[in-house]
């Protein structure tokens, strides 16, 4: 049923089979940016260039023709750092490829792809960094990882614990401050030989 | 009968309240040299707690409205710390207290992740596979300031 869910959430399913290559090893990585990036909040889109291959005929480009005669335009100007090209070829699926400022590359096909499908994947490319997937090992990263000192046992305690020697007789006697039951039943009983006695 | 009932407003005892200050004031001494020490502060995003410093990178794995670009303030700040002191919310801060804001630099999706189910025996069941990709998006920490005095002290109006 959550799988369900995340299918509704995250749109089209069908490309992942097209892009993902099952006989690789996905590459590991820790969350990095370039030129430290969003520091000071200041922030500089990575991604460079956005080729749009598309044909005007087939039935399979039905949706990126939509997006180029309504969107286009619009994106274009929303986003004037981004360079755009559409490179019309006939009889070709249409696909869409991002390159970065870090010189990666993203490859993704749209063929069949709703309107609304096509502007989500590339709204998606505008968002990334240009790693096309690599699989997350932290989900965050310090370079000041602690800040206070590392815990340890005796941190935030009295000094002399730890110059203490153990086992410590105060400590121990804090233990039994009162009179056991046995002590009582000795002083009773010594109690009940001096009556007899006097 | 187990009855709950609702403890009484306990006047504060105002030769307690002497003592407690003079440490209230050692600390609003403290947060004036703010960009000497480093701070730290614990935030909550989304259902799950972190902790952060500046220039540091945390990760949500799901939807987020905000596009790259966007600067966020963290409202729910639990904790504000530096290396000489702690300020613990109960259960989180006043926002005119400190001051947490971020700005999103990423968001992608992760790797692609597969569910393998396999049960030949029942009926329209063979084998299925599910395929998905997360949603991530990386915020990174801006600033995290101290605004004013601690509230609650003879230094702060409220």
């Amino acid at each position: 049923m959550s799988q369900l869910f995340r299918r509704f959430i995250s749109l089209p399913i069908q490309s992942i089979r097209s892009f993902h290559s099952f006989d690789e090893v996905t590459p590991a990585k820790y969350i990095s940016t370039r030129l430290q990036n969003g520091i000071g909040s200041r922030y500089v889109c990575q991604l460079q260039r956005l080729t749009i291959q598309v044909c005007k005929e087939f039935r399979t480009s039905f949706g990126t023709r939509e997006w180029i005669a309504n969107e286009l335009t619009a994106f274009a100007r929303q986003h004037p750092y981004v360079v755009i090209y559409v490179q019309p070829r006939r009889h070709r699926p249409p696909n869409v490829i991002g390159e970065y400022l870090s010189g990666d590359r993203q490859w993704i096909p749209l063929s069949n792809c709703d309107r609304s499908h096509v502007n989500w994947w590339i709204h998606s490319l505008l968002t990334q960094q240009g790693d096309p997937q690599w699989r997350l090992l932290k989900q965050m990263h310090t370079d000041s990882p602690s800040i206070q000192g590392t815990w340890t046992p005796f941190t935030n305690k009295p000094i002399d614990r730890t110059l203490r020697i153990y086992p410590d007789k105060d400590l121990t006697d804090i233990e039994y401050p009162q009179m056991t039951a046995t002590q009582q039943i000795k002083e009773l009983f010594e109690q009940e030989k001096l009556n007899k006695t006097t | 009968m187990f009855i709950r009932t609702i403890p009484k407003l306990v006047q504060d005892n105002i030769q307690y309240d002497k003592e407690v200050q003079q440490l209230y004031n050692k600390v609003n001494d403290l947060t004036h040299d703010k960009y000497k020490n480093r701070l730290f502060a614990v935030i909550q995003v989304g259902n799950e707690q972190r902790k952060v410093t500046t220039e540091d990178i945390i990760c949500k794995v799901d939807e987020f409205h905000p596009t790259i670009g966007d600067r966020i303030r963290f409202e729910k700040v639990l904790l504000v710390g530096s290396s000489d002191f702690t300020v613990i919310g109960r259960p989180i801060l006043n926002p005119h207290f400190v001051r947490v804001e971020g700005i999103v630099i990423e968001k992608t999706l992760s790797q692609t992740q597969m569910d393998y189910y396999y049960a030949p025996k029942k009926k329209s069941v063979g084998a299925r596979h599910f395929l998905w990709r997360d949603p991530l998006t990386m915020i990174r920490i801006t600033n995290i300031e101290i605004l004013g005095p601690l509230p609650g002290t003879n230094q702060s109006d409220s």
